[in-house]
């Protein structure tokens, strides 16, 4: 065994990326999931009422990393309220390069909550020689009243689904408190949301700094999240120029929806 | 270092402006040791940049710019924007600085508004893009062309030579199928008006390509009211994996897609 063979066994096996991680010393974003075939999904945020609605752009997406071997793509899609439980769970194949639409509100199900969408293929063995994994970051249309679909891609990479079927989570977290600025501004609009899920394996605090252009703070809110929980931390204050997260989440991007006048925005941090 | 960019509309409503920070998102993964930057807006006239010096942008601190802001010759430009430590005054290069190195990356949020409401998302150029010879295969499942709602695809191309190159792009169905065909150019925001060029909604993802050059794909819809928007970029190829030999997956879709 070589140097370069030894730094990689010792600095990067999943107990050293762990206390990398804790200390920050050259923390990692995302672990690397202990199956060969796994494929990793984003935690996507969902929202069904009576004036609101969400649809999932669901691709093929063994036709976007394996064009030239046409084979069909069996998903499994799990969705949970906002509480963590599980609100349905159910298969769909898809043929090569096809995609289809998931819309909530035909589900069935109303409130709020998070998705995971994985996917399994029979050719997924080239992936593993290569060393990577599938990953679903898919499009995500949210829609109000009779507004068009408005568009927003993945968040981060959240978990995957191990051998037995298991969702084991891949995110990072530090034993030291992280800071996570958007770079975006509030000051045009007073309504504003932040929506935080936890797709870790442990309960997260989470807390929200809001300020104002003199870099005072204007207000702040903090909650626990569990896991599989999603959180919507609601403000309502014109003064708001900024915000700061603060976590033990090495990378806490959150998704962002902003109200106006007819419509909204949503996008990620 | 990243470039940023206004985006245009032929809407006479519609207004550009982006949120730009001199700070990175998390200090986690980016040791920048912050200076105060000057804000260059700047477009190309086809042979050289035309900069134009537009505020200090002091560190850990944020501005807001509205198109509208510029002088009067940079209003109907595709204008960009990159933050430097000097102000400019050779037109003859872009100037790329070693700063804004990040994870996850320096963003702007890159924002269109109309009288009531708006749409954004958190954009950048990477300056690495601007010297590199792309292509363009993107897979949009964004497409909307209902009654009453328009879709537009834009591609935001930069690039060190300050030419205005002419190239084509491609709309493909998924069966490989071109069912449009157009001329973009280098450094500058193209925009192409879906409407008439997609009329098949029952197929769910349409295909953009180009062999000679690339850029970023934004997706922008809206309807006819302006009253309810849409606006986000689709994912590079290597997206569809993570961890090990991405660039090869990458490769294999370019390929297909390209041939």
């Amino acid at each position: 065994m070589n140097n370069n063979s030894i730094k990689t066994t010792v600095f990067r096996n999943k107990y050293s990326l762990y206390l990398r991680n804790l200390f920050n010393i050259k923390p990692v974003d995302t672990y690397r999931p202990l199956y060969n075939e796994a494929c990793v999904s984003d935690f996507f945020y969902w929202s069904s009422n009576k004036n609101f609605d969400t649809k999932f752009m669901l691709t093929n997406i063994s036709s976007h990393i394996l064009p030239k071997t046409p084979q069909n793509d069996n998903v499994i899609f799990i969705i949970y309220n906002e509480s963590g439980n599980i609100l349905k769970k159910f298969e769909i194949v898809l043929s090569p390069y096809e995609t289809k639409e998931i819309v909530f509100s035909k589900l069935n199900i109303k409130g709020y909550g998070s998705f995971f969408v994985f996917h399994k293929f029979s050719k997924i063995n080239n992936l593993s020689s290569h060393g990577s994994f599938v990953a679903e970051r898919g499009y995500v249309g949210y829609k109000k009243n009779n507004g068009i679909w408005n568009f927003m891609h993945g968040n981060y990479n959240a978990c995957y689904l191990n051998k037995k079927n298991k969702i084991k989570s891949i995110i990072s977290k530090s034993f030291f408190t992280q800071f996570y600025c958007p770079q975006v501004t509030f000051n045009d609009t007073k309504n504003f949301k932040i929506i935080i899920n936890n797709p870790t394996n442990s309960k997260i605090k989470i807390n929200i700094e809001c300020f104002d252009k003199l870099k005072k703070i204007v207000v702040s809110k903090s909650n626990y999240i569990k896991i599989f929980n999603t959180f919507i931390f609601e403000f309502n204050n014109k003064d708001v120029d900024f915000i700061i997260i603060k976590s033990k989440i090495l990378f806490c991007r959150p998704l962002i929806l902003k109200e106006y006048k007819t419509n909204f925005d949503i996008f990620h941090g | 270092m990243n470039y940023f960019f206004f985006l245009d509309h032929p809407d006479n409503e519609l207004r550009s402006s982006i949120d730009l920070f001199n700070k990175p998102p998390s200090k986690t993964w980016s040791k920048e040791k912050l200076y105060n930057v000057n804000v260059h807006v700047f477009y190309s006239d086809g042979i050289k940049w035309k900069f134009h010096y537009f505020k200090t942008i002091k560190k850990n601190d944020y501005l807001t710019i509205n198109k509208d802001e510029l002088p009067i010759d940079f209003q109907n430009k595709s204008v960009f924007i990159s933050l430097n430590k000097d102000k400019i005054t050779d037109s003859s290069k872009l100037i790329n600085e070693n700063y804004m190195n990040s994870i996850p990356a320096w963003r702007a949020n890159i924002k269109l508004k109309s009288k009531s409401t708006a749409c954004s998302y958190q954009g950048e150029i990477p300056s690495s893009l601007t010297e590199k010879n792309l292509s363009l295969v993107s897979c949009s499942p964004m497409v909307q062309l209902e009654k009453n709602i328009n879709t537009y695809f834009y591609l935001v191309n930069l690039n060190s030579n300050p030419g205005k190159i002419k190239f084509k792009i491609n709309v493909l169905n998924k069966n490989k199928e071109i069912i449009y065909t157009d001329n973009f150019y280098t450094n500058t925001i193209n925009i192409l008006n879906l409407k008439n060029i997609i009329t098949n909604l029952n197929e769910k993802m349409y295909i953009f390509t180009s062999k000679d050059k690339g850029g970023v794909p934004i997706y922008f819809s809206k309807n006819d009211t302006n009253t309810s928007l849409s606006l986000e970029h689709t994912h590079p190829p290597t997206e569809y994996t993570i961890h090990g030999n991405r660039i090869f997956f990458q490769k294999e879709k370019k390929n297909f897609w390209l041939d």
